[in-house]
């Protein structure tokens, strides 16, 4: 389902089902992931709201007939942060369409979340298969200098602001 | 989240983070307070949401949206740095006057919201 990361020098992978009630830990978990890194508090806040938009998306849209699985994977690797949203639900029929700001198939909802997401990742790929599953996969640049989860033990500051 | 009916201002105060497992709970709340129809503004302050996704703008702007239908007002008298961020971002900050940002409660003052329509 998660695509091989390679050798990553560190990753995380949470499933859960696909409720509005975990969305919140889904950002949560990987905004304390991504804190190994030498990301500020404000780029965690940005971190958290894209995974927010990525997993309520699946929430919202990947399975109409009640609730399926949602895995949430992060890994750094070759200066990145990756993080990949997959489910397994009914895919996005025009991905093209889905990424257009303002468009929602939802009264209420804006559409911004990818909106949301391309601001803030320094890339996001959408593959989609109708029928099959939906796979999110954002990248984000580490902050220069500092390598992430090398376990060098310094005493960064793993604040994170839940 | 509290809310107040004073005059014919709903005022509502929300915390906490605001994404899509609470929205759906906040829009109802709002939604059965403007029943009253004696409501014609709605101040919402934002200056305890320590998080805010585009789940919770959809609120916000849905009820901004439901007060212009009815001739009435909304804005905003406090928001926090990390939802105010966001509403910028979203421009929502362009549609719904904002008229303090996080600190001391803001007493929601003036009419030049420009949104009389």
């Amino acid at each position: 389902m998660v695509a091989d990361p390679g050798s990553p020098e560190n990753y995380m992978r949470l499933e859960l089902l696909a409720r509005p009630e975990n969305v919140a830990l889904a950002r949560v978990a990987v905004a304390a992931f991504a804190a190994q890194a030498n990301f500020t508090l404000a780029d965690l806040e940005e971190i958290k709201l894209c995974v927010s938009e990525a997993v309520s998306n699946v929430v919202l849209h990947a399975y109409p007939d009640g609730p399926g699985p949602v895995v949430i994977a992060a890994y750094f690797a070759a200066e990145k942060l990756v993080i990949e949203v997959t489910d397994q639900g009914i895919g996005i029929a025009d991905v093209d369409k889905a990424r257009e700001a303002q468009f929602s198939t939802l009264p209420d909802h804006m559409g911004l979340g990818f909106v949301f997401m391309e601001s803030f990742m320094d890339t996001v790929a959408v593959d989609s298969t109708p029928g099959r599953g939906t796979k999110i996969t954002m990248t984000r640049r580490l902050p220069s200098g500092i390598a992430a989860g090398t376990g060098d033990g310094t005493d960064r500051s793993r604040e994170v602001d839940p | 989240m509290e809310t107040r009916l004073d005059g014919g201002t709903l005022s509502v105060t929300i915390g906490g983070e605001l994404d899509l497992y609470t929205a759906a709970e906040v829009a109802d709340r709002i939604d059965r307070a403007l029943d009253d129809k004696a409501v014609r503004r709605l101040d919402l302050d934002l200056g305890a949401v320590s998080f805010i996704d585009s789940s919770g703008l959809g609120v916000i702007f849905g009820r901004y949206k439901k007060m212009r239908h009815r001739g009435g007002q909304m804005q905003i008298t406090r928001v926090s740095p990390v939802a105010h961020r966001v509403l910028q971002m979203a421009f929502v900050d362009r549609i719904i006057p904002v008229v303090g940002t996080a600190g001391p409660r803001a007493r929601a003052g003036g009419e030049g919201s420009g949104h009389g329509g």
